[in-house]
């Protein structure tokens, strides 16, 4: 028995080599290839003006997007009212007058393109309004075991008629540098040799709080979907919108999230979710078929000219909360910053090998860059502290910019709506 | 004549004293002694002299007592028993002579027939009152002579025959149990006879000497010399071949291929399996029928099979004649049938009895191995991912028996030691229990029972633990009416369930769950009509019933509101009727006729969609509600299977047939392989069945004896209202189902060429197989064409298939088997560029199938090693020391495009992608 133990360790092992190259990224090349017209339009209740983003679909290696341009573009409900769009910038067309979509009218998009080929969705009813009843945090484990802040929701439909959400979220946070010091690094003299003396860099006081308190930003990228078909009562209750690592340094001291919900059509919602199982892998043993995913635009000219993209007319409704780290994890550390700020820095100012041929006013033709001088001028150290003794050729500690300068991850602007 | 030296058998002697003349009186008493003993003390007391060799006499006891009597009295007690004659020579000498009588007149006409080439004289004169001494010339070149002797009856003198009966049993040695279906063959008088289902054979044997040969599938060919001079009983205990096609697969009687009228079928004995290497020492009928051509699958890790192009729901796959819906444990990768109590699989991928109906594509007979009714045995193995264990356990001696088989993974550790991110959180594990019960009542009455359930759980993720199962029981009652009519009584229940028990962190844990269940009952008969016609026919009825899916909160704090679709149901009914007409020796036909009908009951309520119109929410125009079993639609037809055979000679034969099936159940799968939680559907009024016909042709040969076959078969099938699905449709808990389902049309052609090596030390099989598999999902609508309405090639085209199996036996203990595949990588839908949408990427795809992952090849290379075969040991063991993949390669499986962070990153998978060693211990008792 002893020899078949050993057996499964060694099988446990060969196990362990196999499937270690089990999935591995590629590059993919891109195979025949047509810009197809990518539609990307959503009309809500919000009085504004809406916008709509025509966009061609583009080869893997191309990373920018390719605006469609001078296109005609307008909505038409169902009582005849034309909403006009114009294009603002490349790609994206606006509405020329603020409105705002009611529930149970039809809304039809119609596209022209400047080649003359017309696209045309099928007449999209705005649903019924559902309200978020409640958005409040709770500290969860994940399934993953990791703990955490889960941002959840409650809402409530009347009928006993399921209803389909989407939500996307906006993030807000507030960012205090560590490390803030007073004084911040000034370059006197950059120049090596030439102008008759070595590098020089000072320090100056910044302006009163200069870069201590930031805020950060953050816009959801994923498909977020809810229903409540199989719910009891025709209701969500706690239903996850965002879940945050404790160790997420957007925790560290307030935190707040804008939900937005979006009551969608039944169409709309498996439009979402089918985009949603052509960009995850599920498993490794079984993939959904993917293919062409047809939304609900079609081209008029040419039946067969495929259009991706989808119009999309739901109702929002939004709500925004505020948390402190402190509420929900009154014991725990406060998640690390982003920024190693324990270890100082020292670069040298005079490079070794500096050396200037014809003596200080003459030409550089040793080692003619200063590391300090370098690293400020990219803007990735801050003032820490003064060497002590003194020492010229690395006169200064320094620290990674974000430890003494929030604005390394967010803006010092705080935002119009942002509540202490 | 020449080499011909006459066995000193015969005694002849012209000195005429006959056995009366004999008067001298022998008193004598005995008991319980041995006939040397009696022998003995006659010499010591009287001038007899005994002339015999000792081994005759044997150990029988023998008791007498004697007054006065005559040698000859007494010498005839004595040897009643025994096969001894004896002959007294000069009133002195007694001569023994084993099974001979010595004549001392010369057989009525000797003379004339002396100068006969041949010594076997039975044949000619009739003369009852003639003697018919047998006569045994030793013509047996030296080595031949190995070839052990028999004697089997006492001449007699009175009732002489020109032929006696011989019977027996042919058993296995090793195991005790008959072997069924052996031919024994007399080599010299071109007669044989065949053992029945309890190793029983009975034969007409001309008197004297016959060249018994031994010939079955899986056992020694057995070789011997026997000299009849009486009715008698011979029994062979026979060992299995290991000169046998261990990894071969396909085998049946040598010309089964070119006899055979019907096309496209094969069998697989679980057996033969053994020696093929397989993903982790795991032996695998399933996989093993992949590499014979026509049968594929879409890859490792996929389970379902493609039979000629047809999709993987198209396979009727039966245990004992109930329907098995998912075969396979753990993603495919292994198979969930006990190798042990699988006695082997037939195949029918062209035409197809018409006592079986329901699918499109094949149909897989598989059986389980009767038990052993005289002795107690098993067999146990142990590899790197199940233990199995099987036992035969006799209930009553030589009548009924039961089989019990049982087998698991040992745990989760395989997904434990994945280092594959997806995979941390995940378990699985497996394992199948099978039991069968057969009895024999008598002659004409025979029952067999046989329950069957697997069991597979797994979880990729820590929240969800999937689940499925098969439970199957059936009954099967056969009975001989008499010798031209037999038939059988089936029924049968099985049911396939899968779930998914969601326990997350929220509160919206749930059990999922889907089940279908079927219960058939079957009655077929055979009537053997005449010497030309053989009819099957029989009727069949099932029921099914399907819950399409159901969800109900798990724990207290569950908001999960309980829902279930309605139940569906469905009665499928067919009668059928089947000839098979051989007509003289080169015709031979396989006429068969199955009417089956199709009826969708209720309770239901079925949706009715505006005509002309794609089907969508938007066109749902009203639904109609039907009572239980009131019939809701029906469908059916006839299906027509016919196949030919002409045999130019013994040797080749081409054959044609001509299949037509229809199918009323559906998977519904909208991942690009099967997966274990793909549901079944049944047609009601908004789905149509399947429909498809085959037509093909194919030529048999076989070379140097039977040792090579040769066979080249093509087909062209072309089916009806297939399935498929809009792309990305939600097919779980969605009781609008039809609006998903797109119906379309199948082309499926190919050339299949087989070359076989059926002996020697080199054994094994190449295959090569051309084929196309083409679907077209036409209509008015966007939303219901896929590709623009035209042809395209499903997911499992593809188009060139090689597989080289074989097997090279070193000694009878060790041989090394390699097993080698190439196919053309599966077509795929590639994504070919990126577009932004709602402030992330995503990718968008081509037409569907418009490319093809990289082609696939790999090969296996084993080594097995039989324990040495002494009698006396407990068990016999194998080992199995296979390498699957020994190249290395990394055969992509699918390729898949993940949106993260707002780009797009293209991975690609494969299942296996090193060399996987296994070691796999084997022993029987």
């Amino acid at each position: 028995m002893n020899l078949y133990k050993l057996y499964i360790i060694v099988t446990s092992i060969v196990l362990l080599l196999v499937v270690d190259s089990c999935v591995e990224p590629f590059q993919v090349e891109t195979q025949g290839f047509a810009g197809v017209l990518v539609v990307d339009a959503r009309i809500t209740n919000e009085e504004k003006q809406h916008e709509v983003l025509l966009s061609r679909a583009r080869p893997f290696e191309q990373d920018s997007i390719t605006p469609e341009r001078s296109a005609q573009v307008s909505i038409v409900n169902n009582s005849g009212t034309i909403y006009e769009f114009e294009e603002s910038r490349p790609g994206s067309y606006i509405s020329t007058i603020v409105f705002g979509g009611e529930s149970g009218q039809e809304y039809q998009l119609l596209v022209t393109t400047s080649d003359g080929q017309s696209y045309a969705s099928t007449s999209e009813t705005m649903p019924e309004n559902i309200a978020i009843s409640d958005l409040t945090f709770k500290r969860e484990t994940n399934d993953l075991g990791e703990d955490g802040l889960s941002v959840v929701l409650d809402n409530s439909s009347f009928e006993n008629q399921p209803r389909y959400f989407r939500y996307d979220y906006e993030e807000n946070y507030k960012i205090v540098a560590p490390n803030w010091d007073p004084f911040e690094f000034v370059i006197i003299d950059s120049v090596a040799c030439t102008d008759g003396d070595a590098f020089e860099v000072g320090i100056k006081a910044k302006k009163p709080l200069q870069g201590l308190v930031c805020y950060g930003q953050k816009s959801s990228t994923d498909i977020i979907l809810a229903s409540t078909a199989n719910l009891e009562g025709n209701t969500l209750s706690d239903f996850v919108v965002r879940f945050v690592k404790r160790e997420n340094y957007i925790l560290r001291h307030r935190y707040s999230i804008l939900v937005n919900q979006y009551t969608q059509s039944v169409d709309a919602h498996s439009y979402y979710q089918s985009l949603l199982a052509f960009s995850v892998s599920e498993s490794v043993f079984s993939e959904t078929q993917p293919g062409f995913l047809l939304g609900n635009i079609e081209s008029v000219t040419n039946s067969q000219q495929p259009v991706i993209g989808y119009f999309e007319t739901a109702t929002i409704s939004s709500k925004r909360i505020y948390f402190n780290y402190e509420d929900l994890f009154p014991e725990a550390e406060l998640p690390e910053y982003p920024f190693n700020c324990a270890t100082l820095g020292n670069p040298r100012l005079i490079p070794r090998g500096y050396h200037c041929s014809n003596g200080s006013s003459g030409v550089c033709d040793g080692n003619c860059e200063s590391p300090l001088i370098g690293q400020i001028q990219a803007n990735l150290i801050v003032f820490a502290a003064e060497k002590d003794p003194i020492d010229f050729g690395s006169p200064y500690l320094t620290l990674p910019r974000g430890c003494g300068d929030c604005t390394a991850l967010g803006s010092e602007i705080k935002p119009d709506f942002w509540i202490d | 004549m020449k080499n011909t030296c006459l066995a000193l058998l015969f005694v002849f002697t012209s000195i005429s004293v006959s056995a009366q003349n004999d008067t001298i009186p022998i008193s004598i008493n005995f008991t319980e002694a041995k006939i040397g003993e009696v022998l003995q003390r006659i010499e010591a007391h009287s001038s007899y002299q005994f002339y015999y060799v000792d081994e005759w006499l044997g150990n029988q006891r023998v008791s007498g007592s004697y007054q006065d009597a005559a040698i000859t009295e007494i010498l005839e007690d004595l040897f009643a028993n025994t096969i001894l004659n004896f002959y007294i020579l000069d009133g002195k000498k007694v001569l023994l002579t084993q099974n001979n009588i010595i004549y001392d007149q010369l057989p009525k006409g000797f003379f004339q027939r002396s100068n006969q080439q041949d010594s076997q004289l039975i044949e000619a004169g009739d003369d009852r009152e003639s003697l018919n001494p047998v006569f045994v010339a030793d013509e047996r070149l030296p080595k031949q002579r190995e070839v052990e002797t028999l004697r089997i009856g006492k001449e007699t003198l009175i009732g002489q025959k020109q032929e006696y009966t011989l019977s027996g049993y042919v058993k296995n040695a090793k195991t005790g149990k008959p072997i069924p279906d052996l031919s024994l063959v007399i080599r010299n008088r071109k007669i044989g006879a065949v053992t029945d289902d309890n190793g029983f054979y009975e034969i007409t044997l001309p008197a004297g000497e016959n060249l018994f040969e031994t010939k079955a599938l899986g056992i020694e060919s057995q070789q011997k010399r026997v000299l009849i001079y009486n009715d008698g009983q011979l029994d062979f205990n026979l060992n299995e071949s290991i000169e046998q096609l261990d990894e071969v697969v396909v085998e049946a009687d040598k010309t089964k291929n070119v006899e055979e009228e019907i096309t496209g079928s094969t069998t697989i004995e679980s057996e033969e399996t053994k020696d093929i290497p397989m993903v982790l020492g795991e032996r695998n009928i399933l996989s093993v029928a992949t590499t014979l051509p026509g049968i594929t699958n879409a890859g490792e890790g996929a389970s379902g099979l493609n039979v000629r192009g047809g999709k993987t729901d198209q396979n009727l796959i039966l245990l004992d004649d109930g329907v098995v819906y998912n075969p396979t444990h753990f993603f495919g990768i292994f198979q969930a049938l006990n190798p042990f109590v699988t006695k082997g699989v037939d195949i029918y991928k062209g035409n197809v009895p018409a006592e079986f109906g329901g699918r499109l594509s094949s149909v897989f007979d598989i059986t389980t191995i009767d038990g052993n009714v005289d002795t107690f045995s098993g067999e146990a193995s142990l590899g790197p991912v199940t233990a199995n264990l099987m036992l035969e356990i006799p209930l009553v001696k030589e009548k009924s028996s039961l089989v019990l088989g049982g087998r698991g993974a040992y745990s989760d550790w395989i997904l434990q030691s994945l280092d594959e991110a997806s995979l941390k959180n995940s378990s699985a594990s497996f394992y199948d229990v099978v039991a069968n019960y057969t009895h024999k009542i008598n002659e004409n009455n025979q029952i067999k029972a046989t329950g069957y359930y697997s069991k597979d759980a797994f979880s990729i993720t820590s929240d969800s633990l999937y689940g499925y199962s098969n439970r199957l029981f059936t009954f099967a009652w056969k009975h001989k009416f008499n010798e031209r009519n037999n038939g059988s009584l089936i029924l049968t229940n099985s049911e396939y369930v899968f779930g998914i028990d969601f326990d997350g962190q929220a509160n919206n844990d749930f059990n999922l769950g889907y089940s279908i269940g079927e219960t058939e009952a079957k009655l077929k008969f055979k009537f053997l009509l005449n010497e030309t016609n053989t009819l099957d026919y029989g009727i069949s009825s099932k029921l099914y019933s399907v819950k399409p899916g159901f969800i109900e909160p798990r724990g207290a704090e569950s908001i999960i509101r309980p829902f279930a679709i309605a139940e569906d149901r469905a009665l499928e009914s067919a009668i059928f009727i089947g000839d098979n007409i051989r007509i003289g020796d080169k015709i031979g036909i396989e006429a068969g006729i199955r009417y089956s009908l199709y009826a969708a009951l209720g309770e239901s309520t079925q949706r009715v969609y505006a005509p002309n119109q794609p089907r969508n929410q938007a066109t749902l125009i009203d639904s109609v509600a039907y009572k239980k079993n009131e019939v809701i639609e029906t469908y059916g037809g006839p299906e027509f299977r016919i196949s030919g055979r002409y045999s130019f000679s013994d040797n080749f034969s081409v054959k044609a047939g001509f299949n037509s099936m229809y199918q009323y159940i559906h998977t519904l799968s909208n991942t690009t392989t099967v997966s274990p939680i793909d549901t079944w559907k049944l047609s009601d009024s908004n789905i149509r069945p399947q429909r498809s016909n085959q037509v093909s042709l194919g030529f048999f040969k076989n070379f140097e004896d039977e040792s090579y076959e040769l066979s080249l078969e093509g087909y062209y099938k072309t089916s009806e209202d297939i399935l498929d699905f809009k792309t990305g449709a939600q097919l779980l808990l969605n009781d609008a189902i039809e609006s998903e389902v797109l119906q379309g049309e199948g082309q499926a052609y190919g050339v299949e060429l087989l070359v076989r090596k059926n002996s020697g030390r080199l054994k094994g099989w190449l295959g090569y197989t051309y084929s196309r598999s083409l679907i077209k999902f036409a209509s008015d609508f966007a939303e219901e064409r896929i590709n623009g309405g035209k042809f395209f090639p499903s997911n499992y085209d593809k188009p060139h298939d090689v597989s080289l199996v074989a097997n090279w036996k070193f000694t009878t203990r060790y041989s090394a088997s390699m097993n080698f595949s190439y196919q053309t990588g599966r077509p795929v839908t590639y994504p070919i560029g990126q577009y932004n949408f709602n402030n992330s990427e995503y990718v968008f795809y081509s037409n569907r199938n418009e490319f093809r992952i990289p082609d696939y090849y790999r090969l296996d290379l084993g080594i097995n090693i039989e324990g040495n075969h002494k009698i006396k040991k407990f068990a016999h063991s194998f080992w199995n020391i296979s390498v699957y993949n020994v190249l290395g390669r990394a055969n992509p499986y699918s390729v898949f495009f993940v949106s993260e962070d707002g780009g797009v990153k293209a991975f690609k998978s494969s299942i296996f992608s090193i060399p996987i060693p296994s070691i796999t211990y084997n022993f029987k008792f």
